[in-house]
């Protein structure tokens, strides 16, 4: 299908193979995306999930088993031109810090459009908009140093240097962890325009089952390494049990229903997010 | 300030004090009494402080008008603009605000990793400003904290070590060290993998040793600083699990997040706001001021928002305080019996 723009099939991993530190990071792990749509990727911890992000724009490549694509290039393949391919897929890490190369808030966001032999005006325009769109104020923060941001401003300053490269795909490991719920609700709304606007596709990697809930279509689980599942949210989310052995738990959602089934209210359907679950409750509920 | 040094149960001449504490007194009295009764005895003594008449006994941790402004050269920024807390024995504090709020500066603070750049802060009655090497060593080791990526924090190369290192340095002899090591890695469920690497445990286990090298200090208060923020569901419920545990055994804890879930199980939410507090009660009195808590920006819990969607489109659910899943779940069962 043409629409698919990541395809990862039978990928393993382990991190400094063949020395004693040897540490199994992938094992047969499986992951579509499709263009334009918002997919999420869970997983407990240490089940593989930011080593699997690594893959899709190529700072990991397959050396061992498995096959990685990304918008038609192979990168196990020498010729794979993984500059290129770091301007179409935009990678925000959960530690905003580490991913810091400049001293100064506005050069930071500026170092990766300088890369792309932009103009200096539409470099600062980029930055801007980068800015403007993760909720930092051009005027008060362009100028400041980047180490002595709070923890929600590093974030920003992060998300805003990818934004700046304008992404195809956009994955955010964990980054919206740490945020405020008004900075979580802004970048929520970023992403939903960026995806109406210009069609960006977007792997959310989050520990936040009830975020997952609101804002995926669909999900892949890892567990050790392994994808052991994926579908459509309301499917993998929407169920009481059978997440506790990957380490994870339904959204709270899918609890408050599940409860209230068990105390004998009858609720219809399978709402998940909680504009559904509430609308449920008042269907099932309204005098 | 005049008063800095004297301990916090001193009469004061101070004017800017009496000021303040008249002021509170006459903006606040009734909220207190509503706010803090349900706390029994730690509650009243914190009355007797805002009438203030006299100190019948010592707060944990208290702080006094704390300001703290990072000088970064070209310009300063204002983190904490006058803060005033009280945190006794036994309290469950969550501390809660948008980033940049001030939160974790007030708890760098409250443990003397930072100096109020104005104002106090008395741990035990000794004030953080003015106190020995040895002082504010009991101080750090009387408030532990745990930051958000205790990874960062892990020096040695395995589990048992890293938990003996903080008392270790405190000059805890031999036997007792053992004890305490042992102590700490049961509490937190951490003695089958005493021998491993820190850096090999999973997220929720490098979470929860953090937590054990706290613990074997022997602290009476614990401060948690986003500590769950990077948790999978499984590791979150686990570490909220032992706090709560840790908590019912006469521990302190300040926990701050951005997770209201976490938040309401505490039994008392402070708001920061722009380096002040902004509004602190039990987490239904906080909940309940609507107007406030939305102009704060602080979100509601999932079940709270779907109780308050469900009361706008006109189910009748005022007599109830509807804060965690199981609140929710159980009015609406009511609901549902009376109305069957």
């Amino acid at each position: 299908m043409s629409d698919i723009i990541v395809r990862v099939q039978g990928l393993s991993y382990t991190y400094m193979a063949g020395t004693p530190l040897a540490a199994m990071g992938l094992q047969d792990a499986t992951l579509t995306l499709r263009q334009g749509e918002f997919a999420a990727l869970i997983g407990a911890g240490g089940s593989g999930k930011s080593t699997l992000v690594s893959f899709l724009n190529g700072l990991l490549r397959p050396r061992q088993e498995g096959q990685v694509v990304v918008f038609g290039q192979d990168t196990a393949s020498p010729t794979c031109d993984i500059i290129s391919l770091r301007r179409y897929v935009g990678l925000v890490f959960q530690y905003p810090h580490h991913q810091f190369l400049e001293q100064h808030v506005g050069d930071d966001i500026a170092h990766g459009p300088r890369q792309l032999g932009l103009s200096r005006e539409e470099i600062r325009e980029r930055v801007r908009w980068a800015m403007e769109a993760v909720g930092l104020d051009f005027q008060d923060f362009v100028d400041r140093r980047t180490f002595s941001l709070s923890g929600g401003e590093m974030r920003r300053v992060a998300l805003a240097g990818v934004l700046a490269m304008k992404p195809d795909l956009l994955v955010l490991d964990e980054a919206t962890t740490g945020l405020d719920p008004r900075g979580r609700a802004q970048i929520h709304e970023v992403l939903h325009r960026l995806r109406a606007d210009r069609g960006m596709t977007i792997l959310l990697v989050s520990n936040d089952m009830d975020e997952v809930a609101e804002l995926a279509d669909r999900v892949t689980v890892l567990h050790e390494g392994k994808t052991v599942l994926a579908g459509p949210t309301r499917e993998i989310l929407g169920k009481e049990t059978g997440l506790e052995g990957y380490g994870l738990a339904p959204p709270i959602t899918t609890r408050v229903l599940h409860a209230l089934r068990q105390a004998d209210v009858p609720i219809a359907g399978t709402p998940l997010t909680r504009a559904e679950v509430e609308e449920a409750i008042w269907q099932a509920m309204r005098p | 300030m005049q008063y800095a040094g004297d301990p916090p149960w001193a009469p004061s001449d101070s004017s800017l004090t009496n000021r303040r504490l008249d002021q509170r007194l006459t903006e606040t009295t009734e909220e207190h009494v509503t706010i803090h009764l349900p706390y029994g005895l730690a509650s009243r003594r914190r009355k007797v402080f805002f009438c203030g008449v006299h100190m019948t006994s010592d707060p944990l941790i208290r702080a006094v008008d704390v300001h703290y402004t990072y000088d970064e050269g070209s310009h300063t920024v204002e983190a904490l603009r006058g803060v005033d807390l009280c945190i006794d024995e036994g309290d469950f504090v969550a501390l809660v605000g948008h980033n940049g709020s001030g939160k974790s500066t007030l708890a760098k603070c409250l443990n003397a990793l930072l100096l109020p750049t104005q104002g106090d802060v008395w741990v035990k009655g000794q004030n953080t400003r003015h106190c020995s090497e040895s002082a504010l060593l009991e101080i750090r080791a009387t408030v532990g904290m745990v930051f958000q990526h205790p990874e960062n924090q892990f020096v040695a190369t395995t589990v048992r070590e890293e938990v003996a290192f903080g008392p270790e340095n405190l000059g805890v002899p031999e036997p007792e060290l053992h004890r305490r090591v042992e102590c700490a890695l049961q509490d937190v469920g951490l003695e089958s993998v005493k021998g491993r690497n820190p850096h090999d445990l999973s997220t929720g286990q490098k979470s929860r040793l953090a937590i054990a090298g706290i613990l074997a200090m022997e602290p009476e208060c614990l401060i948690l600083d986003e500590s769950t923020a990077m948790l999978d569901p499984i590791a979150r419920r686990n570490v909220l699990a032992l706090l709560d545990d840790l908590h019912r055994r006469g521990l302190t804890l300040i926990l701050i997040t951005h997770s209201m879930e976490e938040a309401v199980l505490a039994d008392r939410i402070v708001v920061l706001d722009e380096g002040r507090v902004a509004l602190e009660g039990s987490p239904s009195r906080v909940f309940a001021d609507h107007a406030v808590f939305d102009d704060l920006g602080l979100d509601l819990t999932v079940s709270a928002a779907i109780a308050r969607g469900l009361q706008h489109r006109g189910l009748d659910l005022s007599g109830e305080t509807i804060l965690t899943q199981d609140d929710l779940v159980n009015a609406l069962a009511k609901f549902a019996r009376v109305r069957t």
